[in-house]
């Protein structure tokens, strides 16, 4: 064989086998750290035996890259919240998770035991033992409270998972009015609070208020006041206030009726916006009437219907001044029933009044046969009168309720 | 012509076969490490160092370099996906009902939202219909229970059940009453509390099985119907417990479930021992025992009624003597609590709250008898009720000082009424 072949092939077989040797080497390594067996190593840091065979270095340390919620979690709410910011979870789950958390966290504290109270302790002894838990209680409450608020700077309320009802979502979008998310969340979560600092207030004074408590509380609401001014801003908060009113006046009529009235919107929202400026706004959540007389309040009252002449039309002024009768509203639920028009109503009340003042009129005269028979006369022109306006059907089932007075004078 | 043939073929092998080990020395030099070539993590599965931060982790200790986990591995749109996800990182169950009930809630607040957002303009629209406000409410009502129902389907499809948030209030309130009837149970060993708690349970069941039974006749005679099966239920549970305990253990069981208990509570105002307590409570639960739930209100029933209570006011006045009696007469009448919340908040002294409440018992018991005095005209009865008034306002305004005496006189309109010509 030529020597040049002879070499040539050997250095063939050696480079071969060298070529074999170098490629196959990191071959193996990657097929044998496969990237689901390294999730799967379950200690934190270590150094596997197989390796420290083959690849002993005493400097490399295996970390598993299997992460786990556990490192996460933490009772601590400050470091709970860091380590979930630090993982890029959104703040509005961060603040889901805690605020879920509280929610357990203040009942558990609700239902702590306390101080132990033996079942027959009684009177005085249990009174104070308890005095002492509740004390306890509010305490740790209080903290966790301003814990959430220094976290996120808002007030959490132990109540508020109920607004998610979507009844309470839709309604108090509808009268918070058109504002961003953030204003609407903002806007229940001050009212909560204030509703909150209210029933604090009375409890801590065991209901019974002094003078120095209500210039207190004027002040107390004052800043309520102003802080939700501001989150509205001038013309929301206006439209706030007036929508409030309407709710309030609605659900419990005390100056206006309005579901008696028929008002143009644009009335409508005036004369709300009356009303705060006359008679404050929204009087029960703020206690206004607290230290209010009687008389004062008649007083204001007075004076608000009378200045709702200037923001409402001549026929809804006069609409607005009967409806705050019980007798009108009475014949409007009657002539309502029967499908008359309002203007049946008013009728029937211009025949009330006249008859009212005639009737008292003669009443005051002596008796004599002529006061009889003007008073007999007056009845029956009374009844006609009434009669011929709502219908029979109508009168009859008038004269059978609230309006007697049509057939017997005794009864206005 | 073979030989040189085969030689230039050996040669050219030789080339290539160099050119191969000089690529792979090359290529084995310059590779990076193979397990940190293998870093890169799937889509979605976790993979940073348990630590949140993976920088904190000292680089040339490490053989392996790794993406730090980051929220977006896990969050999904897809709700079973986001729990699956949540679930294989091993979030708690409750945190992952959290976040999701949070999440789907958030959902419904835009829809409902939406749902609203074309009212808005209508507000005062709507408003100044109030007549039409009902059936309005009842319209969209209905459309937003249907949000409410869509909700709940995905409540129940993701975590079984339509409200989640109840499981842990029930859970929470399960404790709670345990808790309760552990502390009313205490004077029983461990057995006996669990079989007189499970006996309870049983009851309770029964009774919510006799609150759903239909029963035919009068109202009156379903009530009766209804009584009947209810008291024979406490009797068979009575029955039961008799048979568990001793006679002082059911005695005692007994007293702890009657009215008499509630005696810890009522004198708040006064110093009472363990001991008295639990007498006092026997004396009012035999009371009561023996009245029944009669409500008959004829004259026979009504002196049988007021001969019990004189009796057991007796058997108070032995267990207390004269003195704490006394007390214990006083600090039962509302109008004495009434006088202590007012007194307290003006910080007054014990013996201050006494002397008005004995001043206002006094009033009221002149005024009464003013007021049944057919011998006086109604102007001289409404003069003296009106000196009564004026009297005991002075009496009281020296008691309680004149700087809180007009705090008093706003919560104590009792003064102002004595001067009613009637009750």
């Amino acid at each position: 064989m030529n020597p040049i072949l002879r070499i040539s092939i050997l250095l063939n077989l050696a480079l071969a086998v060298a070529a074999v040797l170098i490629l196959r080497k990191p071959a193996q390594m990657t097929a044998s750290t496969p990237v689901a067996e390294k999730i799967a190593v379950p200690s934190i840091t270590g150094t596997p035996a197989e390796n420290l065979a083959s690849n002993p270095p005493p400097e490399v340390v295996y970390t598993t890259n299997a992460f786990r919620w556990q490192a996460l979690e933490s009772t601590n709410y400050a470091d709970f919240v860091a380590s979930l910011r630090k993982v890029g979870c959104p703040e509005r789950t961060i603040r889901d998770l805690i605020f879920a958390d509280a929610e357990r966290r203040y009942a558990e504290l609700q239902a702590l035991p306390g101080e132990p109270i033996s079942f027959w302790v009684a009177g005085k002894a249990r009174a104070e033992a308890n005095r002492r838990n509740e004390s306890a209680r509010t305490e740790a409450q209080t903290a966790l409270r301003a814990e959430l608020r220094e976290l996120f700077g808002v007030d959490w309320s132990p109540e508020e998972s109920e607004s998610r009802d979507l009844r309470f979502q839709a309604l108090s979008r509808l009268v918070v009015g058109p504002v961003s998310d953030e204003q609407h969340e903002r806007a229940w979560r001050w009212l909560m609070s204030t509703v909150e600092l209210g029933q604090k207030f009375r409890s801590d004074r065991n209901r019974i208020w002094l003078t120095a408590d209500f210039a207190e509380w004027q002040k107390l609401t004052a800043t309520k006041q102003a802080q939700v001014e501001q989150i509205f801003g001038p013309v929301a908060f206006e439209e706030f206030q007036a929508r409030t009113t309407v709710l309030e006046e609605m659900f419990d009529s005390r100056v206006m009726q309005l579901k008696e009235l028929e008002l143009t919107p644009e009335e409508l929202r005036k004369v709300c916006l009356l009303k705060v400026r006359q008679l404050g706004w929204l009087n029960d959540l703020f206690d206004l009437e607290q230290n209010r007389s009687e008389e004062d309040l008649e007083t204001k009252k007075a004076a608000f219907t009378a200045a709702t002449k200037d923001v409402l039309s001549a026929e809804h002024f006069e609409e607005l001044i009967r409806v705050q009768d019980d007798d009108y509203r009475n014949i409007l639920d009657v002539t309502r029933d029967n499908n008359l028009p309002r203007s049946s109503a008013q009728k029937v009340y211009e025949v009330r009044q006249l008859a009212d003042a005639e009737y008292r009129r003669l009443e005051a005269e002596a008796d004599s046969d002529e006061k009889a028979a003007a008073l007999a006369a007056l009845q029956v022109t009374t009844t006609d009168s009434v009669r011929k306006v709502l219908g029979a059907e109508a009168f009859k089932r008038f004269t059978s309720r609230s309006g007697q007075w049509v057939t017997n004078f005794s009864k206005l | 012509m073979k030989r040189p043939g085969l030689i230039i073929f050996s040669l050219g092998l030789n080339l290539l076969l160099a050119g191969t080990v000089a690529w792979a020395l090359h290529r084995r030099n310059s590779a990076p490490p193979a397990n940190q070539s293998a870093s890169t993590p799937p889509a979605r599965i976790t993979n940073a160092v348990a630590t949140a931060d993976s920088s904190e982790t000292p680089s040339a200790q490490t053989n392996e370099v790794t993406a730090p986990f980051d929220w977006h591995m896990v969050e999904s749109t897809d709700y079973p996906a986001y729990v699956e996800n949540l679930r294989a990182i091993g979030c708690p169950e409750q945190r992952i009902r959290d976040i999701i009930i949070a999440d789907v809630d958030d959902l419904f607040a835009q829809k409902a939202r939406d749902y609203i957002a074309p009212l808005q303009s209508q507000f005062w629209q709507l408003a100044s219909h109030p007549r039409d406000i009902e059936k309005n409410i009842e319209e969209h009502g209905k459309a937003l229970k249907q949000l409410s129902e869509e909700r709940e389907q995905i409540f129940q499809t993701l975590f079984n059940e339509s409200n989640p948030r109840r499981s842990w209030r029930n859970l929470h309130g399960d404790r709670n009453r345990n808790a309760n009837r552990n502390s009313q149970l205490d004077f029983l060993d461990e057995t006996k509390r669990a079989a007189v708690i499970a006996a309870q349970d049983e009851l309770d069941s029964t009774l919510g099985g006799i609150r759903q039974m239909k029963f035919a006749g009068t109202r009156e005679e379903i009530g009766t119907q209804r009584l009947a099966k209810d008291t024979e239920a406490r009797k068979t549970t009575d029955d039961k417990l008799r048979a568990l305990l001793s006679p002082e253990e059911f005695a005692e069981y007994k007293l702890r479930n009657s009215n008499g208990m509630s005696v810890r509570y009522q004198l708040a105002r006064m110093t009472i021992s363990e001991t008295e307590a639990h007498s006092l409570a026997q004396i009012v639960a035999a009371k009561s025992a023996a009245t029944g739930d009669s409500q008959a209100k004829d004259a026979a029933t009504k002196a049988a009624k007021e001969e019990r209570e004189q009796r057991a006011q007796e058997q108070i006045k032995q267990l207390l003597g004269d003195t704490r009696y006394a007390e214990y007469q006083r600090v039962t009448d509302g109008r004495y609590d009434q006088t202590a919340r007012i007194t307290e908040r003006l910080q007054l002294p014990e013996p201050t709250t006494i002397a008005v409440y004995e001043t206002r018992r006094e009033a009221e018991k002149l005024a009464e008898r003013l007021r049944a005095d057919t011998s006086a005209s109604a102007e001289e009865r409404a003069a003296a009720l009106n000196i009564i008034r004026t009297e005991t306002e002075n009496s009281v305004r020296e008691l309680v000082g004149d700087a809180a005496f007009k705090d008093f006189q706003r919560h104590a309109g009792w003064m102002e009424a004595l001067a009613h010509p009637a009750k």
